[in-house]
């Protein structure tokens, strides 16, 4: 899509993380950042030496929607879920996959999944989606 | 900090404006609200400007204000704060005046959205609205960032689809009697539900359109308020709250604490509580946002959101009126405009002149809340009946 050349910057600097799946964890702490991300502390210095951590890959969707309005460049509808990842405290806003759209509910279970999710000036855009454990009937 | 009041509000109907632009809206919202200043405003008595504007239709926002008003001398401050715009440009103006800095400032607001097709215009928002390598490609547009919060209240709340539309029904009849309102037609409950999807669990009429328009206010320090009027309406309280702008950084999605973080300060500031309220006007830009805005406002307990649309308590005539104006939902939603046009609305209610009054309304409250998500603003409203001050 044309309107996506000035994301290119963007999209390589979330690159690492969003197709490798994985977080920012600086040593002093173990929260987990998703995306990855630079941190301020309370007496105002900066830290930037986060190291990369690997996600689960596996979740249970805490909310979802399906979009039938038409988005341009986009075939429409789609569902898209803010998944919780098991066991680390961490949320992702991913798309689904392998399922009918408006078919996968709150509480249903899923693994990620690496797509590509969009073509941006011609570049593929890979990251991962959800896909239902089972697909509803 | 010095008192301030407003002495002057105006705005031009909200819709479809295709033969006007935004040099156009500003200097009609601006004339009807200088004629509404009791005794009189001249050009030259306002001293600075603060200017909402979502977008930049026709050019550089300050200066199509002063230029359109022919007031080159003007200072004039851009403000743009997703749709908390339109309040956060009454907050800094509010400063701008209680600080001592002026005595008279104009606030307006405006936006024109429908000079390009909707769906490129949308789009060319979000592109501003979201993270470019995380969210935007998913197609994460504004919609469905409010539906995300919306699903998850419905699951957890006992509201249901039907109350949604009861908030749809509720303020299509309030902006009946609204001239500026945009959409000045009844609906059934019926209808509402089963108007088509635009994204679920929004239908149609869960959904406030887009729309042009302007709205303006003139904002006068205690000292000087004699000179304007003696029917002021007084600002009370403001507040600017922020929250996640991601949607999977916000730990419970069926609240908005950015609106908390705004009325805890507005309300401190005015000394007040939410029962204190008598009249409000709601971001409803969803219907699901209407109901969640009355918990976090403070006006129905957590999950009873949805017991004041059933017991039509937000109706007018009822003991908390909300939206009498139509809301966004009948009303129109041009951004910029929206917040300055819900306190042109609360200055009619609080000086008894409203299209659709609500009874003895003394304390009046406007609400929104953008970014999306992620930013809220709230303004505290009182009539100047039996003399306060």
């Amino acid at each position: 899509m044309q309107r996506h050349q000035d994301a290119l910057a963007a999209y390589e600097r979330a690159f690492e993380a969003k197709t490798r799946w994985e977080a920012g964890r600086f040593a002093s702490s173990e929260d987990l950042d998703f995306p990855p991300r630079y941190r301020v502390a309370e007496d105002g210095t900066l830290a930037t030496n986060y190291e990369l951590i690997p996600l689960p890959r596996t979740g249970t969707v805490y909310t979802e929607t399906t979009v039938h309005m038409p988005v341009p460049g986009l075939r429409t509808p789609y569902s898209l879920v803010i998944v919780e990842l098991d066991g680390v405290g961490v949320r992702a806003l991913v798309k689904v996959t392998g399922a009918e759209p408006g078919t996968v509910e709150i509480g249903d279970r899923g693994r990620l999944a690496l797509r590509r999710v969009a073509l941006r000036s011609g570049v593929p855009d890979y990251g991962y989606m959800f896909e239902p454990e089972r697909v509803a009937a | 900090m010095r008192k301030v009041a407003i002495v002057g509000a105006g705005m031009t109907a909200f819709g479809e404006h295709f033969a006007l632009g935004i040099k156009d809206l500003l200097p009609m919202a601006f004339a009807e609200c200088a004629a509404s200043v009791d005794k009189g405003l001249v050009k030259a008595d306002v001293q600075g400007a603060w200017f909402g504007a979502m977008g930049t239709a026709d050019g550089f926002p300050s200066g199509i204000l002063a230029d359109s008003l022919g007031l080159p001398n003007l200072p004039v401050t851009r403000v743009e704060n997703s749709c908390a715009t339109g309040n956060d440009a009454v907050r800094n103006a509010l400063f701008g005046v209680a600080s001592g800095a002026f005595d008279v400032a104009l606030v307006m607001g405006a936006d024109k959205l429908r000079d390009t097709t909707s769906k490129d215009m949308l789009w060319k928002w979000e592109a501003m609205a979201r993270d470019m390598a995380w969210d935007y490609p998913l197609g994460l547009v504004s919609p469905a960032g409010f539906a995300l919060h919306v699903r998850r209240y419905l699951h957890e709340s006992p509201a249901t689809r039907e109350h949604m539309a009861m908030v749809a029904v509720k303020n299509h009849r309030h902006g009946v009697n609204n001239p500026k309102a945009r959409l000045r037609f009844e609906i059934t409950l019926e209808q509402a539900l089963e108007a088509p999807t635009i994204v679920t669990p929004f239908g149609l009429y869960d959904c406030a359109p887009q729309s042009d328009g302007a709205a303006a206010l003139v904002l006068a320090a205690e000292d000087v308020v004699d000179r304007f009027s003696d029917r002021p309406v007084w600002i009370r309280g403001v507040g600017l709250g922020l929250d996640s702008v991601m949607h999977q950084h916000k730990p419970d999605m069926t609240t908005f604490p950015a609106t908390t973080r705004a009325a805890k300060q507005a309300f401190a500031m005015a000394g007040m509580t939410p029962a204190d309220v008598d009249v409000a006007e709601v971001h409803d830009f969803f219907t699901g946002i209407e109901l969640i805005s009355y918990e976090d406002l403070g006006f129905a307990e957590r999950f009873g959101g949805y017991k004041l649309v059933e017991a039509e308590v937000t109706s007018v005539g009822g003991a908390l009126p909300v939206n009498p104006s139509g809301g966004l939902k009948a009303k129109g939603h041009p951004p910029g405009a929206t917040g300055v046009a819900q306190c042109v609305e609360l200055f009619t209610q609080l000086r008894g002149e409203a299209a659709s009054q609500v009874d003895g309304a003394r304390v009046a409250l406007a609400h929104n809340i953008g970014g999306p998500t992620a930013v809220s603003a709230v303004t505290i409203l009182e009539g100047s009946a039996n003399g306060a001050r």
